[in-house]
């Protein structure tokens, strides 16, 4: 994300600086959309986790998503030391861990309809908890696509530095997010 | 951004295997704590401690203060070099 | 006609979204079960509005840039450059202020149709439903305008300039967030048609998961809207970390650039808010969600959401309007701020408070009891921090030689109004009178006291006093007398008269009401009607000085800050040359004190008088 307008400025901060400010302000906005969402869960179905839920699968989720945040965190430590052949190896790992969560969820969907459908309390939370994360997920595959799409035949670091960086803390947020999810949706009782 | 990659990436290993030990005990103690109110008051604890993990190591949090705290200082005097010389 | 290309290719794009998006949910329904309405509207819509913005020009100047290819931005021009994709914050702020004044004139002349059913206690032209569609387009119409006038129009247009800077810290966000706007508009004139929707600009479930489309299309144009103003909250907050000139320290931050940041943090947090409460209802309509519908769910849930954001959100339109008022009366003051230091305090304070008041808002929902004494405690502790603005106001306007002109005319009618708001607002903290007086014409008198009286009025001060800038040319000040002196009368006897039935029980939100509050309400339609041609001069004035108004000085009013030591209009990257900021932006009376220099050249800040 270049910043080719305006090169006459009147301020100190580099443009790097000024697009993590934004990228942080949004984050912290995005916080508190969930926030919201994990706090309507206790207002619509109080803390019961109904016993089919299946604790394996979301185990398995949970252990998914965080090795796929070292992979990512990875990929930015390489591509930042001019490994992109490394740097690029780590984003496609993260890609297609992101990928197996999206199945993932979308098993769970499966089963979940069985026992409890959008129309009852939990599902209702369970639904709209994990379809607004795995939305995340989604723009956060996507994401990382379009960068590994803008690196691909790059030798160094250019100006991508950002999108890379962006598209690694996008996908950081969306763990953070699930481990607030992950025991609100399955470990509580 | 000052370490070597070899730092970076042991970094990552450490982060994530703290990860993987509290999301393992996390799991012990839904299984073990009957207590509704203890079992949140756990889980929040670890659920904040592992965002703050994620937070301070993979996404890098201090390197963004690290870029406006030269604005933030300028917020509690009209000098900003006096306040850095305080701390 | 090349001028209107990005208009037409807008629209063209948002049409074939609308049919993928459609088509995509229909193909869905067809799959699973039975197709519906619904989810094609929603889905339709989320493309259509992606295929609005590519459209009007995001594609060009944005989207290219994402595969790696060249993107070309086009910021000069005449007029065309304002019906198109243009990251200047300058044409932003103009776009923004130009489309919400026809919103403004529209929904006023949505309550003047209800002024007119309300004149005699009968049902007259309106049934019980169009009324209540009214009433609801009226609402949720004003508070775009009060939310987006003040935060997306003049902050984009004076915030830049006022901290020193060539623009915002996003420029392409911040057109982003501008051009989410029309099509927010669009789906609420649109909604009438299909159905309208009574619910009130408040949306309660179960109501608003039961009204026909219209409903729908109102929740989403909400959403929408809320985007706009999240993006907007983060650039504005970015911009003044970020972007100030040198020497610009926090201490030396104009008050309204304060005030801006302090509305930008409620912004950027509380929005999700009522994001997800718009969204809760949405999936209730078309997935079948039980949020709200026992067992398992609770309307209440959305009262708490709702307030959440729309509690904090009187403060995004209140603060940046009590920071342009204190900027304005300092300047007409000739006089310094008075208690700077502690009116930054008191938005601070205003800015976490508003966070922990909002259930007052439920003191009459069944919410539990225990939790009403520290609502109220809580809300009723708010104006502690409103006190001290008014007493900065106040302090500054005592024993100084003030300038009578419009802008400053507009600036005292806050105060005088502002009060009367605030004072009224007790009786809705206080559990005790709130359970009598809630869901009355009082609650309408006052919110119109404290947003009308307060914002509107600071809107209006603001437009004249950066009327000059912006156009570069001078409005008629016997018209702006005449516009201030009609709308300041017409609009007090209209909203005192409110409190009157108000107080004795007469409901809001109804089209028929008891014969004995004939009177008052014939008196307050009479008003409204003045109070609606008091904006005629007003309208004449403004475009009949942008085109042949006399030529305005770079500082017509001799203020200090850095907006004015430019040229009127100012140049496309604001300044021809960059300002140093060295000293206090209020110093007046104090020779020594130098806002800002230009290093290079000649021009010093004007000293005191003109």
């Amino acid at each position: 994300m270049t910043h080719e307008h305006a090169p006459r400025v009147n301020h100190r901060f580099d443009s790097l600086t000024i697009n993590r400010l934004g990228l942080w302000l949004f984050l912290v906005s995005d916080a508190s959309f969930f926030i919201a969402l994990l706090s309507s869960r206790f207002f619509v179905s109080g803390t019961h986790t109904p016993e089919y839920v299946d604790q394996v699968l979301g185990l398995g989720l949970t252990i998914l998503l965080l090795i796929s945040s070292l992979s990512a965190y990875r990929a930015e430590a390489l591509f930042e030391h001019g490994n992109i052949e490394g740097a690029k190896r780590m984003l496609l790992a993260t890609i297609g861990m992101g990928i197996v969560f999206v199945f993932g969820v979308a098993f769970e969907w499966h089963e979940a309809f069985k026992h409890f459908p959008p129309s009852t309390g939990f599902g209702t939370i369970l639904f709209t908890l994990t379809g607004v994360h795995v939305t995340h997920v989604v723009t956060g595959v996507l994401t990382l696509g379009f960068v590994y799409f803008r690196i691909r035949n790059t030798t160094s670091i250019g100006d991508n530095q950002f999108a890379v960086e962006g598209a690694v803390k996008w996908w950081h947020f969306v763990d953070v997010a699930w481990v607030f999810i992950y025991p609100t949706l399955y470990l509580l009782k | 951004m000052h370490k070597t990659i070899q730092e970076s990436l042991k970094v990552g290993w450490v982060v994530i295997g703290v990860l993987a030990i509290m999301t393992l005990a996390e799991f012990i103690v839904a299984v073990a704590v009957e207590n509704k109110t203890m079992l949140f008051t756990l889980l929040l604890i670890v659920g904040l401690l592992k965002a703050w993990l994620i937070i301070q190591y993979f996404m890098h949090f201090g390197q963004l203060w690290e870029h406006v705290s030269e604005a933030w200082y300028g917020m509690i005097s009209d000098d900003p070099e006096a306040d850095r010389e305080e701390d | 006609m090349t001028a209107f290309m990005p208009l037409v290719r807008g629209i063209i794009y948002a049409a074939i979204g609308y049919a993928i998006g459609a088509g995509i949910a229909l193909s869905i329904a067809t799959t699973t079960g039975e197709p519906s309405t619904e989810p094609m509207i929603v889905l339709g819509f989320v493309f259509a509005v992606i295929g609005w913005l590519m459209g009007v020009g995001m594609w060009t100047t944005w989207g290219r840039g994402w595969f790696g290819k060249s993107t070309t931005m086009d910021i000069t021009g005449g007029w065309e450059r304002y019906l198109r994709f243009n990251v200047d914050h300058k044409v932003i702020g103009i776009q923004y202020i130009t489309s919400l004044v026809v919103v403004f004139l529209l929904a006023g002349l949505l309550a003047m149709g209800m002024r007119y059913e309300l004149m005699d206690a009968g049902q007259n032209v309106f049934t019980k439903t169009t009324y209540n569609t009214t009433m609801s387009l009226h609402g949720i119409m004003m508070v775009a305008v009060a939310v987006a006038a003040v935060m997306g129009g003049f902050s984009n247009y004076v915030l830049p300039l006022i901290i020193g800077a060539e623009d915002v810290a996003f420029p392409r966000i911040n057109a982003l967030s501008f051009w989410v706007v029309p099509p927010v508009v669009v789906l609420l004139l649109l909604s009438p048609l299909f159905g309208g929707f009574d619910t009130g600009w408040t949306a309660y479930p179960p109501l608003a998961t039961q009204t026909p489309i219209g409903g729908l299309l109102f929740e989403l144009a909400f959403l929408t809207f809320g985007i706009s103003s999240i993006l907007g909250g983060m650039n504005f907050i970015a911009t003044i970390i970020t972007q100030r000139a040198p020497g610009m320290t926090w201490g030396r931050l104009p008050i309204f650039a304060w005030s801006v940041l302090a509305a930008s943090v409620i912004s950027l947090t509380a929005t999700q808010w009522v994001a997800y409460g718009l969204l809760m209802i949405i999936f209730e309509r078309i997935f079948n969600m039980v949020f709200f519908s026992p067992p398992g769910g609770n309307a209440l849930l959305y009262e708490h959401v709702f307030w959440f954001y729309s509690h904090p959100a009187v403060y995004i339109m209140i603060l940046p309007a009590f920071g342009a008022e204190l900027e304005i009366i300092s300047h007409f003051a000739r006089k310094p701020l008075f208690a700077y230091r502690w009116v930054v305090r008191a938005f601070a304070l205003i800015v976490f408070l508003s966070f922990i008041v909002w259930a007052h808002h439920l003191f009459t929902s069944g919410m539990g009891e225990s939790l009403h004494g520290p609502f109220m405690i809580l809300t009723e502790l708010i104006s502690i921090p409103t006190g001290i603005v008014f007493l900065s106001a106040l302090g500054t306007l005592w024993r100084s030689k003030l300038r009578l002109k419009v802008p400053l005319l507009f600036a005292l009618g806050v105060v005088f109004n502002f009060s009367i708001g605030g004072l009224t607002g007790i009786f809705l903290a206080d559990v005790a009178t709130d359970i009598a007086l809630q869901d009355t014409y009082f609650v309408v008198a006052h919110f119109h006291y404290t947003i009308m009286g307060g914002e509107i009025f600071a809107i209006f001060a603001a437009g004249y006093y950066w009327f000059p800038k912006i156009t570069g040319r001078m409005y008629n000040e016997t018209l702006g007398r005449i516009h201030f002196g009609l709308m300041f009368l017409f609009y007090n006897i209209t909203f005192l008269a409110m409190f009157a039935p108000g107080t004795v029980g007469m409901n809001r939100r109804v089209a028929e009401y008891p014969p004995e509050f004939e009177f008052m309400n014939l008196i307050t339609s009479l008003a409204a009607f003045a109070l609606g041609l008091s904006f005629l001069p007003w309208i004449y004035n403004m475009l009949n000085s942008w085109i042949s108004g006399p030529k305005a000085a770079d500082n017509p009013w001799g203020a200090k800050t850095l907006e004015w030591q430019t040229t009127s209009p100012p140049p496309l990257e604001n300044f021809d040359e960059f300002p140093v900021v060295t000293g206090d932006a209020y110093g007046y009376g104090d020779e020594s004190v130098v806002h800002a220099k230009f290093p290079n050249s000649t021009n010093a800040v004007p000293a005191e008088g003109d």
